[in-house]
C-alpha cells in the first residue's frame, strides 16, 4: 500500500528525515523553533479537547474572518494552513493521488483540498499532527468547492463565503485600504459580506453554544491591527536593510503560523519578538548572504512544498528571495483602524482579500509597487492563481524578469528537483544577471 | 431517417440566428436600433426589452486562436474568458451600446477593465457588470435587490423609453411565450420528436433574435414536429456539463458514439426556459426572484438547489443514462462527480464521466470511444440499433 513516506514522488523516510534534518540546520531564527514549538503544543492541545474531550472545533478557510470564533472560543484550523503542513511534511503527493484515487480528477485545485484527502483517508495513521477529527462546522469560500465535500463528508454544517464583485476597482488599492476603506471597498459590498456573516455567526454561536460579545470581537481585531503593525515594521526592515537579515521561507513561515492565530495574545507577542529578532539581525548586520547580489521576489504563492530550495542559490550566485505576498499583505490587506463596529471593519477586510493580490491591475500595480520597494531583480512566479499571468506581463514591462515556475505550490507530484535548479540558474544567469547590469550601466 | 425540420424554412431561419450570432443584433443597430449584450444567462432580457433595447447574447467560438488575451489571461481560466476577450479587442462588439456581463465572467470583467484602463483595448464597448449572487439564501437577497436596481437604472440611461410596470409587464408577457414554447420543445425531445442538434439550435436561437421574430418561427417549427414520429434511436440520456454547451461539438460527438441527449442540465438547452415569470405583483421583483431562484448556474448553493433539476431528470424512467462532462477546464464540477454518479449507479441508472476535451480532435476520438463502450455496456432491451 502507498502511504505518505512511501510515495514515490513525496519521499522515502529517510528523505524525509534528511530534508528535517536540512531544514534544522538552516534555520536562523529564534522565533522559527518558538512557533515549531507553540504549533505542536496547540495542536496536541486541540487534540486533547476534540478528541478526547469531544469539543466541537471548525474548519475553515482562509478568506473566512477567524476573530469571530475566536471570540466564541470556538477552535478552528485553517484548511490552506493544514494543506501547507502536509506540503511541508513532503506528504503533498501522496495526498493528491489519494484524491485523485477519490474521484476528484487531478484538474482541480490541491490548494486546500489536501486538507479533505487528509480526512478521507481513514486508513493511513500517518498524517501531520496526527490528522483531524471530524469538524462541527465548516466555513469557506463558496469557490472553494472541496469544502463542501469536508463538510458532507464529516455531517457538519456549511456556511459559503461570497465575495461581491469588485465593479469599481482602485489599483493602488494600498493607499486607501487602513483607514478610507469604507470608499475602497464600497459600502453595499461591505453590507454584503456583514449578512453573510450573521449566518456565520448564528451557526458557530450554536456550535459554540455561547453568544458573541461584540465587545471582545472588538479587542481581538485592535490586537491583530497591532500584530499586523509589527509585520509592516518587518517588512520595511528587509525592503530597507542593506541586505536581507532573514531566509524568506522563514519569514513565511513565521507569518502565516502567526496569522493563523492572529488575535490572540500569543501571537501578539510572537509578532513582536519576531520583529524584534529581525530588527535586531538588521542592526548587527546578520546577513542570510554576505555576497548578495540578486534580489529575488515570489509573485503569487510561496514554494510551500519546498522553502529550503532558494537557499542553493545564496552561495553560488548570491542570489536571495527578500519578498513574498505573505509578509506584505499582512499590512496592506489585514489593517482596518476604525474598528467601532468590528463586524463591519472584518467585511471590509475580507470583501476583495486575496483577489487584489492578484487581480489585473490591482496585483500588477501592488506587485510593481513592492517590487520598487524592495529593490527587486527578479522575480519567480507560481501558476495555480488566476491573474498571474498579467502581472508577470506587467512586472517584465515594468522591466523585472519573471520566471515562470512550472510547479505546483503545494503538490510534490510536481517537483523535478534537477529540471528546477536548472531552471532557476539559468534564469539568473541568462536573465537577472543581465538586466541588473543594464540597470546599472544607466546608472538606475 | 430525415427529420421533418430538414425542409421547414422556420428551422432553417432559427439554425441561421443560431450560427450567425450577431447577425440579428447588427442589423437591429444598422436599423438605428439600440443593442445591448450580455454575457452569461444570468443578465434578463426584460429590462432591456422594456428599455427598448435589443437583447443579444454575446458568445464566442472557443475554437478560436487567442493570442492577444493569451497574453494576459491565464491558462487556468475557461477557454471561454480567453476567447470572449479576443473577439471584444478586435472590436466584434463595438457596436453594442452596453455589455452586460454577469457573475461567473467576473474574471473577464476584471481583465476587461485593466485592458480599458491600460488603453489597449479602444474598441470596447461601454460595460458593466450585474453580480447576481446565486446562493438560495436570504443573506443575499439586500445585495442582489441593490445590483438588480443598480442595473435596471444604468439600462434605463441607455434606453430610449422608461423601464417601468407596463413596459416590463409588456416584456414578460413576450418572453413568457417563449418559455412556454420552449418547454413544449422540451417535452418532444422526450418523445424522440427531434434530435439534440435540432434541439439546440431551435432555443439557442431565442438568444440571438428578438423574441417577437422568434416567436412565430418557434411556432412554426412546433407545428411542423408536432405529429413527427419519434426516430432518434441512441442511448436516451441526461446531460450535465462544467462547460457551458454553447456550440454543438459535443452533441455531434455523442449522437455519433449512440448517445441522444434527451435533456441538459445547462441554459443553452433545457434550462433555457424554466418557469414563467409571475405575472402579478411587482413587475420587477418577479425578474429578480426568476433570475435568483430559477436559474442554472454553477454558482447556486446548496447542492440540493444546484442539482435538483438535473436529480428528477435523471431519475425519470425513460432516461436510461446520465452523462457527466468534466473537460480538462473544470475547475468544479469534478467535486460532484463521485458523489454524482454513486448516486446514480446505486438507483440503478447507467452514468458516466467523461474527462476529454471534446473541442481537441484526439479528445473527441477517445471520447466517442468511451462512449460507444458505454453504451454497449448499458442493456437496452427495446433499442437494438442504438449508436448504428
Amino acid at each position: 500500500m502507498s502511504t505518505p513516506h512511501n510515495h514515490t514522488a513525496g519521499a522515502s523516510a529517510d528523505a524525509t528525515a534528511e530534508a528535517r534534518r536540512r531544514h534544522e540546520a538552516l534555520t536562523q531564527l529564534e522565533v522559527t523553533r518558538t512557533l515549531r514549538t507553540h504549533q505542536r503544543e496547540w495542536f496536541a492541545g486541540l487534540r486533547r479537547d476534540v478528541f478526547e474531550a469531544g469539543k466541537p472545533y471548525a474548519i475553515v478557510g482562509a478568506l473566512v474572518p477567524h476573530e469571530i470564533l475566536q471570540a466564541l472560543d470556538l477552535p478552528f484550523i485553517t484548511d490552506v494552513w493544514y494543506s501547507g503542513l502536509v506540503a511541508a511534511r513532503r506528504q503533498s503527493g501522496y495526498y493528491s493521488d489519494f484524491l485523485d484515487k477519490s474521484g476528484f480528477h487531478r484538474n482541480l485545485s490541491r490548494y486546500a483540498a489536501l486538507t479533505l484527502g487528509v480526512l478521507l483517508d481513514t486508513e493511513n495513521p500517518d498524517k501531520p499532527w496526527g490528522g483531524l477529527p471530524a469538524p462541527s462546522l465548516v466555513c469557506t469560500s463558496i469557490h472553494e468547492r472541496s469544502a463542501q465535500v469536508l463538510a458532507d463528508f464529516a455531517g457538519a454544517p456549511f456556511i459559503p463565503i461570497e465575495q461581491p464583485v469588485l465593479d469599481r476597482p482602485m489599483v493602488n488599492w494600498w493607499q486607501h485600504s487602513r483607514w478610507g476603506w469604507e470608499d475602497l471597498d464600497g459600502d453595499y459590498r461591505i453590507d454584503a459580506l456583514m449578512a453573510q456573516y450573521q449566518d456565520l455567526i448564528a451557526a458557530a454561536e450554536r456550535v459554540a453554544g455561547k453568544r458573541l460579545d461584540i465587545d471582545r470581537l472588538r479587542e481581538i481585531l485592535d490586537r491583530v491591527n497591532q500584530q499586523e503593525e509589527y509585520f509592516d515594521e518587518v517588512r520595511t526592515i528587509i525592503a530597507t536593510a542593506p541586505k536581507l537579515p532573514a531566509r524568506l521561507g522563514e519569514v513565511m513561515g513565521q507569518v502565516m503560523g502567526i496569522q493563523w492565530h492572529r488575535g490572540t495574545d500569543w501571537a501578539l507577542a510572537q509578532a513582536r519578538a519576531f520583529r524584534d529578532e529581525i530588527r535586531h539581525r538588521a542592526d548587527q548586520a546578520m546577513w542570510v548572504c554576505p555576497n548578495e547580489k540578486y534580489r529575488l521576489m515570489y509573485v503569487g504563492q510561496g514554494l510551500w512544498q519546498n522553502l529550503d530550495f532558494f537557499t542553493e542559490f545564496e552561495e553560488k550566485y548570491g542570489a536571495v528571495f527578500v519578498r513574498s505576498n505573505y509578509l506584505s499583505i499582512a499590512s496592506d490587506g489585514y489593517l482596518r483602524y476604525g474598528t467601532r463596529d468590528p463586524i463591519r471593519a472584518l467585511a471590509s477586510r475580507y470583501v476583495t482579500m486575496s483577489e487584489q493580490m492578484h487581480m489585473p491591475g490591482l496585483g500588477s500595480a501592488w506587485a510593481e509597487h513592492e517590487a520598487r520597494t524592495h529593490r527587486i531583480d527578479g522575480g519567480l512566479s507560481i501558476a495555480g492563481w488566476w491573474g498571474i499571468r498579467a502581472i508577470n506581463k506587467s512586472l517584465e514591462e515594468a522591466g523585472i524578469p519573471i520566471l515562470d515556475f512550472p510547479v505546483d505550490a503545494v503538490d510534490g507530484n510536481t517537483w523535478d528537483q534537477e529540471r528546477m535548479f536548472a531552471l532557476v540558474r539559468d534564469f539568473i544567469e541568462q536573465r537577472v544577471a543581465p538586466t541588473q547590469a543594464a540597470r546599472r550601466a544607466q546608472g538606475l | 431517417m430525415t427529420s421533418p425540420l430538414a425542409t421547414s424554412d422556420a428551422f432553417h431561419r432559427l439554425a441561421d440566428g443560431y450560427r450567425q450570432r450577431l447577425a440579428c443584433a447588427r442589423s437591429a443597430h444598422a436599423g438605428g436600433r439600440r443593442v445591448v449584450g450580455r454575457i452569461g444567462h444570468q443578465v434578463p432580457i426584460e429590462p432591456i426589452l422594456a428599455a427598448g433595447c435589443m437583447p443579444v447574447l454575446v458568445s464566442a467560438d472557443l475554437q478560436i486562436a487567442t493570442p492577444v488575451a493569451d497574453q494576459y489571461i491565464d491558462p487556468e481560466l475557461p477557454p471561454e474568458t480567453r476567447a470572449l476577450c479576443e473577439v471584444a479587442l478586435q472590436g466584434e462588439f463595438e457596436f453594442l451600446d452596453l455589455l452586460i456581463l454577469s457573475r461567473p465572467y467576473d474574471k473577464l470583467y476584471y481583465f476587461m477593465k485593466e485592458l480599458h484602463r491600460l488603453g489597449r483595448a479602444p474598441k470596447f464597448p461601454p460595460f458593466v457588470i450585474h453580480d447576481l449572487m446565486h446562493s438560495q439564501r436570504d443573506a443575499v437577497r439586500a445585495y442582489n435587490q441593490g445590483r438588480f436596481h443598480a442595473l435596471l437604472d444604468r439600462l434605463g440611461r441607455v434606453g430610449t423609453r422608461p423601464i417601468d410596470e407596463t413596459s416590463l409587464g409588456e416584456a414578460i408577457g413576450l418572453t413568457n411565450q417563449v418559455r412556454a414554447l420552449q418547454r413544449r420543445l422540451g417535452d418532444l425531445r422526450f418523445q424522440g420528436g427531434l434530435d439534440a442538434v435540432e434541439a439546440l439550435q431551435i432555443i439557442g436561437a431565442s438568444f440571438f433574435m428578438h423574441p417577437a421574430d422568434y416567436l412565430a418561427d418557434m411556432q412554426a417549427c412546433l407545428r411542423t414536429l408536432q405529429d413527427a414520429q419519434a426516430g432518434a434511436p441512441g442511448l436516451r440520456t441526461v446531460l450535465a456539463s462544467s462547460e457551458p454547451l454553447q456550440d454543438l461539438t459535443l452533441y455531434e460527438a455523442l449522437a455519433e458514439a449512440g448517445i441522444q441527449v434527451v435533456a441538459e442540465d445547462d441554459a443553452w438547452g433545457s434550462r433555457a426556459a424554466g418557469q414563467d415569470i409571475a405575472t402579478q405583483g411587482d413587475p420587477a421583483a418577479s425578474i429578480l426572484d426568476k433570475l435568483w431562484r430559477d436559474t442554472h448556474s454553477s454558482g447556486v448553493w446548496p447542492p440540493q438547489a444546484r442539482e435538483a433539476w438535473l436529480l428528477a431528470q435523471a431519475a425519470r424512467p425513460e432516461v436510461e443514462a446520465v452523462v457527466l462532462y468534466v473537460p480538462p477546464s473544470d475547475r468544479l464540477l469534478g467535486w460532484d462527480t463521485p458523489r454524482l454518479l454513486r448516486t446514480w449507479r446505486e438507483a440503478g441508472k447507467p452514468a458516466i464521466a467523461l474527462f476529454h476535451d471534446v473541442h481537441r480532435p484526439q479528445g473527441r476520438q477517445a471520447l466517442i470511444q468511451e462512449v460507444q463502450a458505454f453504451v454497449a455496456s448499458v442493456p437496452r432491451p427495446t433499442h437494438q440499433e442504438a449508436g448504428r
